[in-house]
């Protein structure tokens, strides 16, 4: 019976104070150095240093980074390091706190320790500001203001907080400080690792999975310590998720050190079920990543030889031992054998059907094709095809390609993977194997998407019908010449010339047979040379119209071209969104300028593209215009 | 007063208590002895609120004592293997205490540090294993306990320390009704202050009885007689518990009144007869089933 209901412990709190106000200091001085005085130092007529408080206020200066790993663990350690020993253990507990008490306490303890210092730092920072001015580039919003500086204190509190509530968790489920500590920092990457691997596995085996910088930004974002390297700060959705996962990992470890055997002081882990979990993970990690390096040498004797490894490490780890060829360890090594079997069965046979997916016509709403194989990308003229009638071509073409990947596994010496397969491994002369890339996305009507990767044969896109008819459909051939009709006016033009003949490279590449040549030619913004722009424009329009289908099959790679790098500049309305999409493949892109408050005035579309003796009507278009002798002499070489 | 009841605790596959009962009554010192490994310390980890029980009851004055505040404000414990925060001195933790604590006495604290004469601001972790003994006994006494557990109390510390230790104990159960177990090897000590005793052993309670009346129950005999009938007439009845010859001279052992015993035996007429009662240590050795070399050592 608990007669007294008391959740916190004033005297324990006190006491903690007392005890870890060393560490709290070391914290605190650490900011210090790293953040306001460093800042003053850093100071020069023009003020403080702009660049310098932008690393402190979006977290990219490393220290503090550290720092917010370090401390919280190091608070955690002190607060409940007596858990693993039994003498302090068994001390602890005889005296009058409920189990709940003593926990509470120290956990608030730890944590208002942890946030202390950052606290003290940003009211430091907010008296700074009100006294300076600071410098900034032009192209960056300001950031040493108030609101800024709020936004910097909650993301440190949200970080230290999930680091915290981790390194609790450790020391709730370890029996030994050591143990504890490697706990509570291996935790905070446990699930972007599991999530990593299992992507790679998704990578390795299933035809046509795409790993694209997502991953690596979900798999960061998975942690608030490592996501603030996104420099972009967290949202507000974000801050409220992971404080309560933070809170949710705290009641966690609350009700295991409820459940804690006190006698188990001294082992790695107190609970059972941790044990085997955390070996299994071990064993799990060490087994992928020799799966995956050497896979293509052993096969599955790759698995193993992790596996085997990771076996020996964990084991003595979790057992504190050597003797880790007992009945019981092997037990479990046999159950972790089969667990990963199991996984990597999942993934090899495609039990969970990834990779005949192919999503129903009236299920997509958009669908956006790529090549990074091609000059210009399949989706070539434009983005979004949407006309169900191209859709249909889309998803038919999709599942002639998952209808049996192994049709092609002969001829290509390799499974059908995005990551095992690559040039070098077979021979992309021959054009019955040559391979092109063919990336798909579909923007489905319930808000989700589903892309694939895929290296084909050439022969296969080209003879397929559907897409030489969707190639040849209005809707892609409009939607590039929509984007080159963007105003004139605003247009800014410049020339390079590659795989330029020798006799017209620049003096320093006479080493050199073919290569690059600059020019001298522009065209500038405004209404200068209005109308050679405007042809300029014509010409290209009427290039990508009369672009065949057969034409992309065909390898320009040694041809010379002339690179024409296009600025279409706009004035941004007033409440118009910021796009940063980019365009045909990444051949264009958009870009802003701000004012002296950071607002968005100019926006850029930059378009680049390379025209080689294909592009008949521009190349025609540039001899007549007038240029140097040089870029005219350029154009002629393309045009032979 | 102290009541365990049907206590169990199994450690994975280890049985560590099977159905223990204790019973300690109000204003009296209730000695815990069993060999190594038979659960004392578990049963004092259970009696002090570390452990929680799997099954069975573990009260103080009819109130459960795991989770309970108000309970372990009463109750003191000095454990085998202390602990004290690290660079504290007893000066320190004393403040800990005393705001733990609501029965602290500044005045015992005062007293205690006097009589034991440490250095009050010394760092505990330089002191002697002694002197941490008595520190924590000084700290654990100030808190005026209501219950006292004390697990080798006097381990590594010298007589007349001991001494005064026993003292304070001794006059606090004498004049504040305090409930004492204590767990010691040191059963020659234990046998000057106990009033009961529990004797444990494999987890279970062997014998948990009032300390004189066991003593008073169990004999040692040196006997011998005119003939080999006249010893098997005066021990028959008896319950002899263990019997040999040496020469003409029978050694026994043998539990019942006493009375009883020296009327048998002389109704044999008995060449010689001198019956000894045993000490707590024999009680024990015996009991645990001494091997013969230490049955030996009882009867010489």
């Amino acid at each position: 019976m608990t007669s007294r209901a008391s959740w916190l412990n004033v005297s324990l709190i006190k006491e903690n104070f007392k005890r870890f106000w060393p560490i709290m200091c070391g914290g605190l001085l650490f900011w210090l150095v790293c953040g306001p005085i460093a800042l003053v130092l850093t100071k020069s007529s023009e003020g403080y240093s702009y660049s310098f408080m932008r690393s402190i206020l979006r977290h990219i200066n490393p220290a503090p980074i550290l720092l917010n790993g370090i401390l919280p663990v190091a608070l955690a350690l002190a607060c409940f390091g007596y858990l693993h020993r039994t003498n302090s253990a068994g001390v602890m507990h005889s005296m009058p706190f409920t189990r709940r008490s003593l926990f509470l306490s120290n956990y608030v303890s730890g944590l208002v320790m942890a946030v202390l210092p950052v606290a003290v730092i940003s009211l430091i920072l907010l008296v700074m500001r009100g006294n300076v001015d600071i410098g900034w580039y032009v192209d960056e919003p300001v950031y040493f203001t108030g609101m800024n500086i709020f936004r910097f204190f909650l993301e440190e509190f949200t970080v230290i907080a999930f680091v915290y509530s981790i390194a609790v968790f450790a020391a709730s489920i370890s029996g030994l400080s050591v143990i504890h500590a490697l706990t509570a920092v291996a935790l905070n990457f446990i699930c972007p690792v599991v999530y990593l691997l299992l992507m790679g596995y998704m990578d390795t085996y299933e035809y046509g999975f795409t790993a694209g910088s997502l991953i690596e930004d979900i798999a960061v974002r998975m942690n608030p310590w490592i996501a603030v390297l996104a420099e972009d700060g967290f949202s507000a959705k974000e801050i409220a998720v992971y404080l309560l996962v933070s809170l949710v990992i705290a009641i966690a470890a609350f009700l295991l050190y409820k459940a804690r055997h006190l006698e188990r002081a001294g082992e790695s882990y107190v609970f059972r079920p941790a044990k085997y979990i955390i070996g299994f993970l071990m064993v799990f990690t060490a087994s992928s990543l020799t799966g995956f390096v050497f896979q293509s040498s052993l096969g599955p004797f790759s698995y193993l030889l992790g596996f085997v490894v990771g076996y020996i490490v964990a084991q003595m780890i979790v057992n504190k031992t050597t003797k880790i060829f007992t009945k019981e360890c092997l037990a479990s090594g046999l159950v972790y054998l089969l667990l990963i079997a199991a996984i990597v069965c999942v993934f090899r046979f495609d039990l969970i059907g990834y990779q005949k997916r192919v999503p129903d016509v009236d299920r997509v709403g958009s669908v956006y094709i790529t090549s990074d194989t091609f000059d210009m990308g399949l989706d070539g003229r434009g983005d979004m095809i949407t006309e169900p009638e191209n859709i249909e071509r889309v998803t038919a073409f999709h599942k002639k390609i998952v209808a049996d990947p192994a049709n092609y596994q002969d001829s290509w010496n390799g499974y059908y993977t995005s990551s095992s397969l690559s040039w070098d491994s077979r021979d992309y002369e021959d054009p019955k194997t040559k391979p092109v890339s063919f990336n798909v996305s579909y923007a489905l009507k319930n808000g989700r998407t589903l892309e694939r990767e895929y290296w084909i044969p050439a022969a296969m896109l080209r003879g397929d019908a559907g897409m030489r008819d969707l190639w040849n459909s209005a809707e892609n051939s409009g939607l590039y010449t929509r984007l080159l009709q963007e105003g004139a006016e605003g247009l800014s033009v410049w020339f390079e010339g590659n795989n330029m003949p020798k006799w017209l490279l620049e003096p320093e590449m006479e080493n050199y047979d073919y290569g690059w040549r600059g020019f001298d030619d522009t065209m500038p913004t405004g209404a200068t040379r209005l109308a050679d722009k405007k042809a300029l424009m014509n010409a290209l329009i009427e290039d990508i119209k009369a672009y065949d289908y057969d034409r992309l099959f065909e390898d320009y790679s040694e041809l010379p071209y002339i690179s024409i790098h296009m600025d279409f500049s706009s004035r941004v309305k007033p409440g118009e969104q910021q796009e940063w999409e980019s365009y045909f493949g990444g051949m264009g892109y958009t870009y802003y300028d701000y004012d002296d408050e950071g607002n968005p005035t100019f926006k850029h579309l930059i378009l680049d593209v390379n025209a080689n003796r294909n592009y008949v009507n521009v190349l025609k278009a540039l001899l007549q215009m007038n240029f140097t002798d040089d870029l005219h002499r350029a154009v002629e070489a393309v045009q032979k | 007063m102290i009541n365990v009841r049907g206590l169990c605790k199994k450690f994975d596959d280890f049985e560590a208590l099977n159905n223990l009962n204790v019973n300690v009554e109000k204003g009296s010192i209730y000695g815990l002895i069993g060999v190594n490994g038979s659960g004392k310390t578990t049963l004092i980890r259970h009696l002090t609120g570390i452990l929680k029980a799997d099954s069975g009851t573990v009260q103080m004055d009819g109130q459960d004592v795991y989770d309970n505040i108000d309970i372990k404000q009463r109750l003191g414990y000095i454990p085998d293997e202390l602990f004290f925060f690290g660079s504290y001195s007893l000066k320190s933790m004393s403040a800990f205490y005393q705001g733990l604590y609501p029965h602290w006495s500044a005045n015992r604290y005062e007293a205690m540090l006097d009589d034991f004469a440490l250095p009050e601001r010394g760092k505990l972790s330089k002191f002697s294993k002694g002197m941490q003994k008595q520190a924590q006994f000084i700290l654990t006494m100030s808190c005026m306990p209501d219950f006292l557990i004390l697990d080798e109390p006097i381990d590594g510390l010298d007589p007349i320390v001991r001494k005064k230790v026993w003292k304070y104990v001794v006059d606090d159960v004498a004049e504040r009704g305090m409930t004492v177990l204590v767990s010691s090897h040191n059963l020659k000590e234990m046998e000057g202050i106990c009033d009961s005793i529990g004797i444990l052993s494999g987890g279970e309670m062997k014998i948990e009885r009032d300390l004189d009346e066991l003593k008073s129950d169990i004999h040692k005999v040196q006997a011998a007689f005119h003939s080999a009938e006249d010893a098997e007439k005066a021990f028959k009845g008896l319950n002899v518990v263990h019997r040999e010859k040496s020469g003409s001279i029978e050694h026994l052992i043998i539990r019942g009144a006493r009375e009883d015993v020296e009327r048998a035996v002389y109704a044999a007429d008995p060449i010689i007869f001198d019956m000894l009662p045993l000490s707590l240590e024999e009680v024990f050795i015996f009991e645990m089933g001494g091997e013969n070399d230490d049955i030996q050592s009882i009867l010489a």
